[in-house]
């Protein structure tokens, strides 16, 4: 798109066209405000409750350390110190790191990118209150006894019904699987938001960087977050159904639970690194004077440590006893990502050098972040390397590495992040005094908590002790560590009182650009984002166009008032950002937040064994999803001028809308759970290829199921050509059909394989059977609720040959429905009969 | 602008397609008692074929992409993605398989 000559709209603007933008953007107040959906109000709420978590486990922290300062304390008992530190680790990965950054995307992007909100708002707010509503009761389990205890990565057999019998394990596979959905949701948010509600001319490489690091986060979460949702269903069924995935003795293997976590677990380091990086990406230039140096190469290797994390699970599983094989090429692998990490570190230390850095809290925390992730990052290297590894493996060697990654990568690029952006959504600066001296007592504290780790861990002490004898030269060590921990808690104290003191929320008066930076979200804000949508014509648009603050604020931009009376926003396209359509987003409501806590209460009542208020819940969860729904979609409602001559279609179906676009992305997530099934079906063939069965033990070939699948396909088609012809009833009659003949072809199926005498509770390969039809089972069940309010919207005379929506997006998913279900017919019926032929 | 995005994607999808194949056939291979000869040559075949696709896919994104900056991108891509590929590639040819 070229720059506009000259402002799109003329100035100065109608006085009614500012008041209207308000109203419709009008937040709720008092105990309405948690109907609100706004990106900012969530933001906050996002942030408040991920950092609660953080001073919750920080607690958990000091726990521990307090436990560990002598020799054989009797602080805290042993279950009780197990639970403790399971909960620490669950709580700081799950519950704090991964909603913090998640949240900051939330709050920051739509401002970063010029949109008005993130395009869907509901969903946002949705995940945000499953994570609020799961986490606290997750968490709540502490107090009742009822924590998991199997450490935060939760390894079977420890965590099999035979040795973890109560429900703390299953408190964390069902909580913590829910709590990865919601995670999904926001990645699925963040994904379409950056990528199709940028501001027009903000092409790709006009795009900051933390915008890339969030959609690489959000990818990343599509891809890898299924693999431990796969994990805690097949753990969870082998604990409520006896189902051997992981007990060797009846044909499963308990290492198949390792690389499924892990194959979640090391992105996830990067998951939580990438957003950090990002923001340090934004912070070093402002706090610098100068443009990011090498930004096309910080987002090579932003892609590069993206795609490399996913080959480097294995290095986690080193001493399991794995070939040396997959020992070298897995360390060769985890060498390998230090090179683009590296190019983001020079390209930091290029940016500053080629400035002058302003010595800021902000600052003081990036340079911290540099100095220990860069620790960090060396000791990692260190642990790739195999050798090393066998000695240092789960001793507190590991410990501090993992603690200098992920405090150094994470925590102090957050903090960094926190006095940096609160300039411009809050009315007080924080204050650099308090901050310095936050920095200080963290940072000192941190090294003194954690540097001494590497020497307790190098001359022997193991993790997860509870205690351990006097004399063996850990004594003076760990108490250094646990002074250490009480000075970083003191720096994060005097945060809070800063944060108590100075920061004064507001979506309307913010303090402003006090650092003048040069990207988006440092223009004048509202509930709304900037009063007009900006042309962007380069990666700092402040710094580089004149006026632009005072233009924007005047409405001299796109999209000054609202078009078609209702909350808006543009979309582009996603990679030259051209303006294709006008949206409309939804608005607060009480639909998504019942969806969510009915959610939540389904997935903790059934972890209680409270089936039937769980089933009931889970009803009353999809009754408010479908509520939610009707209120989306709203009719085309024509063409919306945004200024600059440019006419906009206010609807749009198909691969150009941003529904589409999720649905897509949901798919791939779906796709993702289905390929980790297979490798953990494929994985288990490779280890206890014997329980696998002979040709003649099969069930018959599934001509049924596979005529099942056939004619629902053709129902698909023949229902979208209804669409097109306008034939509504036709439509609601082959809906009905497919879907019958879709759950028609799972139940021949799984009929089958019980008539030919196949139980899920034999063995491994009978278990992945049925884990097969449970799978396939979820998405039929999806595609049977997306079905039904299709031909509601279809009856009710709101699916058209143009508003199609409905239809388009239970149409991707249906497709996707029949593939995995073809796909799992070959996997379970063709793969034996091809393995015994082999 | 597509290519920028794309030429900048492919290299890594290259080598994870590498790393998924090398991984995948080389698990296989050992589960099923193949020698160690046949192993290398399948490891040495995928990796030489991966560094062939690499080249052409700079070689095109060199053609293709305009500007000069989008080029170093492309390039430094194919540079990481080749190390990485190479790289990983090592321990699998030299070690003795499913030892």
């Amino acid at each position: 798109m070229k720059p506009p000559s000259s402002l799109p709209n003329t100035l100065p603007r109608p006085r009614s066209e500012l008041a209207k933008l308000k109203a419709v953007w009008h937040l709720p107040s008092g105990w309405r405000t948690i109907t609100a959906v706004n990106n900012t109000v969530v933001g906050y709420f996002y942030i408040a409750t991920a950092f609660l978590f953080f001073l919750l486990a920080g607690i958990l922290g000091l726990l521990i350390r307090t436990q560990l300062a002598v020799p054989e304390n009797t602080f805290l008992s042993q279950d009780t110190y197990n639970q403790i530190f399971t909960m620490h680790g669950t709580v700081m990965m799950f519950l704090f790191a991964v909603p913090a950054v998640e949240a900051m995307g939330i709050l920051l992007l739509p401002q970063m990118l010029g949109a008005r909100d993130l395009p869907f708002p509901r969903l946002g707010a949705f995940a945000f209150w499953a994570y609020f509503v799961g986490g606290l009761v997750f968490f709540s389990t502490l107090f009742f006894g009822a924590a998991p205890s199997g450490g935060w990565f939760m390894y079977p057999p420890l965590t099999g019904m035979k040795f973890s019998p109560g429900i703390g394990a299953d408190f964390w596979l069902l909580g913590i699987g829910f709590i990865e959905i919601s995670a999904i949701a926001g990645a699925i948010e963040i994904i379409v938001g950056v990528l199709k509600t940028r501001a027009p001319g903000m092409t790709l490489t006009r795009m900051p960087v933390f915008a890339w690091t969030m959609l690489i986060f959000a990818g990343m979460i599509v891809f890898a977050f299924p693999a431990v949702i796969l994990a805690t269903i097949l753990l969870e069924l082998e604990r409520a159904f006896g189902w051997p995935f992981f007990i060797p003795e009846r044909g499963g293997d308990a290492l198949l639970w390792q690389h499924l976590f892990w194959f979640f677990g090391h992105p996830e380091v990067y998951i939580i690194f990438l957003p950090a990086a990002g923001m340090v990406s934004m912070i070093v230039p402002t706090m610098a004077g100068v443009p990011l140096v090498g930004y096309r190469l910080i987002v090579v290797a932003l892609i590069a440590t993206g795609f490399f994390s996913f080959g480097l699970w294995v290095h986690h599983m080193f001493t399991t006893g794995i070939p040396a094989r997959s020992l070298g090429f897995f360390s060769a692998a985890s060498m390998a990502v230090a090179i683009p990490s590296g190019i983001q570190v020079f390209a930091w230390i290029a940016t500053i050098a080629s400035g002058r850095l302003k010595l800021t809290a902000a600052s003081l925390f990036v340079l911290g972040f540099l100095f220990v992730f860069t620790l960090g990052g060396l000791t990692g290297v260190m642990v790739a390397m195999v050798p090393f590894d066998w000695q240092a493996h789960d001793t507190y060697f590991v410990v501090a590495h993992f603690h200098y990654v992920l405090f150094g990568g994470m925590v102090f690029p957050l903090f960094a992040a926190f006095y940096y952006w609160a300039p411009a959504f809050s009315r007080r600066q924080l204050s650099e005094r308090l901050g310095k001296w936050a920095f200080w007592l963290i940072f000192i504290g941190f090294n003194t908590a954690f540097l001494p780790m590497h020497v307790t861990g190098l001359i022997g002490m193991p993790r997860r002790v509870y205690t351990y004898p006097a004399g063996l030269g850990w004594d003076t060590l760990n108490m250094v560590s646990t002074i250490g921990a009480f000075l970083v808690a003191a720096g994060v104290l005097v945060f809070l009182v800063d944060l108590v003191r100075n920061l004064r929320l507001t979506n309307t008066d913010s303090v402003g650009n006090v650092w003048n930076a040069g990207t988006l979200e440092w223009l004048p804000n509202h509930a709304f984002g900037t009063r007009s949508v900006p042309f962007v014509n380069s990666l700092y648009p402040i710094w580089s166009t004149r006026d632009l603050a005072r233009d924007v604020e005047r409405g001299g931009y796109f999209l000054p008032g609202t078009a078609t009376g209702s909350r808006e926003t543009i979309v582009t396209s996603a990679v030259n950002a051209e303006p294709q359509y006008v949206m409309r987003v939804s608005g607060p409501g009480w639909a998504h937040l019942s969806a969510a806590v009915f959610t939540a209460a389904f997935f903790l009542l059934l972890t209680a064994k409270l089936v039937i208020i769980a089933v009931a819940c889970g009803i009353l969860a999809i009754a408010s999803i479908f509520i939610w729904m009707r209120q989306s979609d709203p009719a085309p409602a024509g063409k919306a001028a945004i200024g600059g001559g440019i006419s906009l279609p206010t609807y749009m179906s198909g691969p150009m809308s941003h529904s589409w676009w999720a649905m897509v992305v949901l798919s791939l997530v779906a796709g993702a759970l289905y390929l980790s099934y297979v490798f953990s079906y494929l994985y288990l063939w490779t280890v206890v290829p014997d329980v696998w069965p002979r040709p003649d033990s099969l069930p018959g070939l599934p001509v049924l199921a596979v005529s099942g699948l056939a004619a629902s396909a053709v129902a698909l088609w023949a229902a979208d050509r209804c669409v097109r012809l306008g034939r509504r009833g036709a439509f609601i009659g082959l809906v009905a059909v497919g879907v019958v003949a879709l759950i028609a072809s799972l139940a021949a199926d799984i009929w089958s394989q019980w008539h030919a005498g196949i139980r899920p509770d034999t063995s491994g390969y009978t278990a992945m059977v049925y884990a097969n039809a449970v799978l396939q089972a979820q998405i039929v069940a999806a595609v049977f609720c997306m079905a039904l309010f299709a031909a509601f919207r279809a009856a009710t005379g709101r699916v058209d040959s143009l508003r199609r929506v409905a239809f388009d997006n239970l149409a991707l998913f249906w497709l996707f429905a029949l593939g995995q279900g073809a796909l799992g017919l070959l996997l379970t019926h063709g793969f034996p009969r091809m393995a015994a032929a082999l | 602008m597509t290519n920028f995005l794309a030429r900048l994607l492919l290299p890594f999808a290259i080598w994870f397609a590498h790393f998924s194949i090398s991984y995948g056939a080389t698990t296989l291979l050992c589960s099923t008692g193949q020698e160690t000869g046949v192993h290398r040559t399948v490891m040495v075949l995928a990796t030489v074929l991966a560094v062939i696709l690499l080249i052409a896919t700079l070689a095109t994104s060199v053609r293709v992409l305009k500007s000069r900056p989008d080029r170093i991108a492309a390039a430094a891509a194919t540079g990481l993605a080749v190390i990485a590929v190479i790289w990983t590639s090592l321990p699998a040819v030299l070690l003795d398989a499913c030892s």
